[in-house]
């Protein structure tokens, strides 16, 4: 009997889980460890933001899902991580550390001859002074602080109503964010909300974002075809920007969140401030801090994790100009090169570069966006992984198909506003990610497959998706009919 | 110092007229545009 046992619970970790346990059958052990109970579908959280839904819309318990699909769950965190085993314990094993309520602190080794890191990040507000929730911003990040953000912005909302003015500051809080996208449906689902709630003339509403320019994504933006014309993305996005009377920063690191100011510098060098009451800016990520020790005990965590704390898998992390960087650059397997039984997937694997041109500010600053890799592409590569994997437990001799971000599309829905016959999205499709420019020359993309809109269409699947996605991770019936 | 210019670009970025914008939410049309986008992404959910 082999026991694979997983790292976190999101969308990477639980995919992960569902699929190679639906595959192994009760012969062999699938283990989950996430310090959090709830699984949360993250994309719907900037709902939860402007007060549409309820964090428990967005939520679930997963303990009942696991017990009843006989996976094994461990509310807990994961400190250390000994891929050797040690001089008592032959095994590979992790050490983890109790979060339920009524063992929180009890520390347990798990065994492991497969694992999954699929931890996500750690959200590194410490990163930029005076940010996040316990300090002077607010987020979207997780469905608490989705919720807190809903209530501030229901109270600033009642300020505009006696006719207070207010400025709304919304996007990235560091140099090096990434997930532009989340922070962009919050600002235009707040557009829509203050427009709805009526009090849309008192707000002046400005991005903030890291981007070299609105667009860009963190994923070097993309060209589509209109109206006759092949267009980059920067158009559509600036045109939704001002036909909402939306203003926009781009090309800059926060450093300096206070209660009325936001400070940053930009790449020109620039160091500005901008006044505002209501700000809610993203972090950027790390790694969640696992330490990783050899069988004499050695601390080898430099040999797994790239210093951000993201984890070494089967990339190429060779250190080389921007205009060298190759599709093959990126992983297929995730697999980590020294230890062939550990991967790391979604968030937690270390990109071997970023998409988007690396830019410095001239004291050295980096402000450019660092790699998407959630929602679709996570959800594929975590299939993918656990179909690897479990060929491997069961002997089968079965090629690998891969899951690189070079060979692979991604659909974003990002919703503009809420309503059933008033609300939009904008619908986009990229292929693949990585752009290709050696077998797509002009755009980097397969502009057959790369394609953009915005319209009520795209929030009806936004919908669709939300209530899709949150059946298939609660594993009913037919639950793999829905693809990643 | 008060970042007072965020706009920095010379240009108006072009906007939409207001056909397009009606078409946006137009529930007919936009019914046309549900399918025919759930048939792209499937389509490059394929291609994988």
């Amino acid at each position: 009997m082999a026991r694979l046992l997983i790292l976190g619970a999101g969308i990477a970790g639980h995919t992960a889980a569902l699929h190679a346990n639906r595959l192994l059958g009760r012969e062999h052990e699938v283990v989950v460890v996430s310090p959090n109970s709830l699984w949360n579908w993250i994309p719907s959280n900037i709902w939860v933001g402007v007060g549409e839904m309820k964090p428990e819309q967005v939520t679930f318990p997963l303990k009942p899902v696991y017990d009843k699909l006989g996976i094994q769950f461990h509310q807990a965190k994961a400190t250390t991580l000994h891929p050797e085993g040690d001089s008592e314990r032959p095994r590979p094993y992790v050490t983890i550390e109790s979060t339920e309520p009524a063992s929180i602190g009890r520390i347990e080794n798990i065994a492991y001859d497969y694992l999954i890191n699929a931890t996500g990040p750690r959200l590194n507000f410490e990163a930029t002074k005076g940010l996040g929730p316990a300090h002077n911003s607010f987020s979207v990040c997780t469905a608490t602080h989705a919720a807190e953000t809903s209530a501030a912005l229901d109270e600033t909302v009642e300020r505009m109503k006696k006719g207070e003015k207010q400025t709304f500051l919304i996007g990235t809080g560091h140099g090096s964010c990434t997930c532009q996208g989340a922070a962009f449906e919050y600002l235009f689902n707040v557009e829509f909300e203050l427009r709805r709630r009526g009090v849309r003339d008192k707000a002046r509403i400005v991005w903030i974002s890291n981007e070299p320019e609105l667009g860009d994504f963190g994923m070097g933006g993309m060209f589509i075809r209109r109206g006759g014309y092949i267009t980059h993305s920067r158009i559509f996005t600036e045109s939704l920007y001002a036909e909402r009377g939306v203003e926009w920063i781009t090309r800059a690191a926060v450093n300096d969140v206070d209660r009325d100011a936001v400070a940053f510098e930009t790449l020109d060098g620039e160091r500005s401030s901008i006044q505002a009451d209501f700000k809610m800016l993203l972090p950027s990520f790390s790694g969640v801090g696992l330490k990783s020790f050899d069988r004499s005990g050695a601390d080898i965590t430099a040999s797994l994790f790239a210093p951000s704390g993201f984890m070494y898998v089967d990339g190429d992390y060779t250190s080389k100009p921007f205009d060298q960087w190759r599709p093959s650059d990126w992983p297929e397997m995730y697999q980590t090169p020294r230890y062939p039984n550990i991967y790391a997937i979604g968030i937690a694997f270390a990109p071997p570069h970023s998409i988007t041109r690396p830019t410095f500010s001239p004291s050295g600053t980096p402000i450019y966006p660092t790699p998407p890799r959630t929602g679709m592409p996570t959800g594929v590569m975590a299939r993918e992984v656990a179909h690897a994997i479990v060929n491997q437990i069961l002997g089968r001799d079965r090629p690998a198909k891969g899951a690189s971000l070079a060979r692979m599309g991604a659909a974003c829905i990002a919703s503009t506003g809420v309503s059933a016959l008033k609300g939009t999205a904008v619908s986009m499709i990229v292929y693949p990610i990585v752009p290709d420019y050696e077998t797509y020359p002009e755009t980097g993309r397969d502009l057959n497959y790369t394609f953009g809109e915005i319209g009520l269409a795209g929030h009806w699947i936004k919908h669709l998706l939300h209530f899709g996605f949150l059946y298939k991770a609660k594993a009913k019936p037919f639950w793999t009919m829905i693809p990643e | 110092m008060e970042y007072d210019q965020s706009i920095k670009q010379g240009y108006r970025p072009p906007l939409p007229t207001g056909f397009t914008k009606a078409i946006r939410t137009n529930p007919i049309w936009q019914f046309f545009r549900f399918l025919v986008i759930n048939f792209k992404i499937l389509r490059m959910v394929r291609k994988h």
